[in-house]
């Protein structure tokens, strides 16, 4: 059995997490990448919205260039949320990764479902910030669903702190 | 709340205006699925990508890829830069009030049944207006004819999910050949109630790529223009002239990418050519001017106050 520190959803065809954040377990939706992609490097074929895996195991979380699943709607932020904070540890992270004009990332529409959704016991601080040539993963080749180059130009930060319950009153 | 009041009363008024239509006919918005689906593709071909190595077939995830690259690059293909700055508020508005209207036109607020169709109609409008506010009243803006479908009073779930699409409209695929079966297919539904009517798309737009590259490579510029038999050799199948003309040379000519002359077709390369396929289709367009004249002088006569009103 592998031990994966961190998790990457909606991997595709790359191997992102495996190079700037292992160990990670990389994972995705779409079975057919199986053997749609030159190598595959998932570990595990799943929704993001519904991981097979036990509460507070990872401490990242990676999310790079998401469409069709993300932070397009209220409904979908508070579902994806909430599975992601289940599986996060106390004091973890959630690194988004995507282009500003990508409907399902993009900072403003992500803090603002921040703040419209509310999360049990979870507290979420929202940072961004811009990826330039200094950045580590610049010349890393992010594709889109059907295999075409992505540019992505931010960098969110969601931090992650968990109220546990003491049984104090 | 966005702040734009003024566009977003606007587009409510639009969407207020919104009915379904009383009828369900294939043929009432085959044609704008279609022409959705070349102007798509348009930036499949002009905008280079060499990442790109797939043979393409139109799925969901191509059609999701190029919805993303589409409004990342869409620089790429207009003139004018987009703003860095969109109103991501505005789109979360109109799409809730879009929502909303499509609950209470298909009086399905309470049951989930039309929840793919609302979600890919509203997804459809969203990219639309996108596009829209980084590229104002563009004419490459390729949600355009989709939303035209909506307009003709059609909510729509657009996938190719076998099973999905099947518990809706089982015939799609008894009708269709295997090999279009990765296809994206149309869902529909107008006023009618638990009714629907769809279309899996064909592989014209293999065909449509085939040829312009052909014509790209073998026929650039207006003075090497190659007839439609000289097309049809190079495909090298039993598909008539017909069939080219209208999957093929008339879509590509109507997204601008080839144009025409008395010789054949040719892959619009230089100003000379764009400027002759621009007089033929004013030329075109002046004639028809011409005959609208006619008629509305003929309304006069017939007592007829405004020949256009309710069309
Ligand atoms: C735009 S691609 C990005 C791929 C990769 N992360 C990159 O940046 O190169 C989006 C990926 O998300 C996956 N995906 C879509 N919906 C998903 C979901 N609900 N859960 C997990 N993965 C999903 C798709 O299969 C696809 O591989």
């Amino acid at each position: 059995m592998t031990f994966f520190k961190n998790i990457e959803l909606g991997a595709g065809c790359g191997n992102f997490g495996k190079l700037f954040f292992s160990p990670c377990c990389l994972t995705d939706k779409n079975k057919e990448l199986k053997i749609a992609c030159d190598i595959c490097h998932l570990d595990c074929f799943c929704d993001a919205c519904e991981l097979p895996f036990g509460e507070n195991t990872f401490g990242i979380a990676i999310l790079c260039n998401p469409y069709g699943y993300g932070f397009n709607t209220k409904e979908e932020t508070e579902i994806l949320l909430n599975e992601l904070t289940r599986v996060l540890t106390d004091d973890s992270r959630i690194i988004i990764i995507g282009n500003h004009r990508n409907k399902y990332c993009t900072p403003k529409r992500i803090e603002k479902r921040i703040h419209q959704i509310s999360l049990q016991g979870v507290n979420i601080h929202f940072t961004v910030k811009e990826t330039d040539s200094a950045c580590p993963y610049m010349g890393y080749p992010f594709l889109t669903t059907d295999g075409r180059k992505t540019n992505p130009n931010k960098e969110i930060t969601l931090y992650v702190r968990k109220q546990f319950n003491t049984g104090l009153d | 709340m966005s702040e734009n009041n003024s566009t977003l009363a606007l587009i409510r008024k639009n969407i207020d205006r919104l009915v379904l239509s009383e009828r369900l006919r294939i043929s009432d918005y085959k044609e704008d699925f279609y022409s959705h689906l070349t102007s798509l593709l348009r930036f499949h071909l002009t905008v280079p990508d060499e990442q790109y190595h797939r043979e393409f077939q139109f799925n969901e995830n191509t059609y999701m890829g190029l919805e993303q690259f589409i409004l990342e690059n869409s620089d790429m293909v207009e003139a004018t830069k987009a703003p860095d700055d969109i109103d991501w508020d505005l789109a979360d508005d109109a799409k809730d009030i879009l929502k909303d209207r499509i609950k209470r036109l298909t009086e399905e607020e309470k049951s989930d049944d039309l929840k793919p169709f609302i979600e890919s109609t509203t997804n459809v409008f969203e990219n639309w207006l996108i596009y829209d506010l980084m590229h104002p009243g563009s004419v490459y803006n390729p949600w355009i004819p989709a939303v035209n479908i909506l307009q003709k009073g059609y909510v729509y779930f657009i996938s190719d999910d076998k099973d999905r699409i099947s518990q809706y409209q089982k015939r799609i695929y008894q009708k269709a050949d295997r090999d279009t079966h990765g296809n994206l297919a149309i869902v529909t539904r107008s006023s009618k109630k638990r009714k629907f009517s769809g279309v899996l798309a064909d592989n014209r737009h293999n065909l449509q790529i085939s040829v312009y590259q052909y014509l790209k490579e073998y026929a650039s510029g207006s003075d090497h223009a190659v007839s439609l038999g000289e097309i049809q050799d190079f495909m090298g199948t039993n598909i008539s002239r017909q069939t080219i003309r209208m999957k093929v040379t008339s879509p590509l000519k109507k997204a601008g990418l080839i144009g025409s002359n008395s010789k054949g077709f040719f892959h619009i390369a230089t100003p000379k050519d764009l400027k002759q396929c621009y007089a033929a289709h004013l030329e075109k367009v002046r004639g028809l001017q011409g005959t609208l004249r006619i008629y509305e002088k003929q309304a006069k006569v017939l007592g007829i106050e405004n020949l256009g009103e309710g069309l």
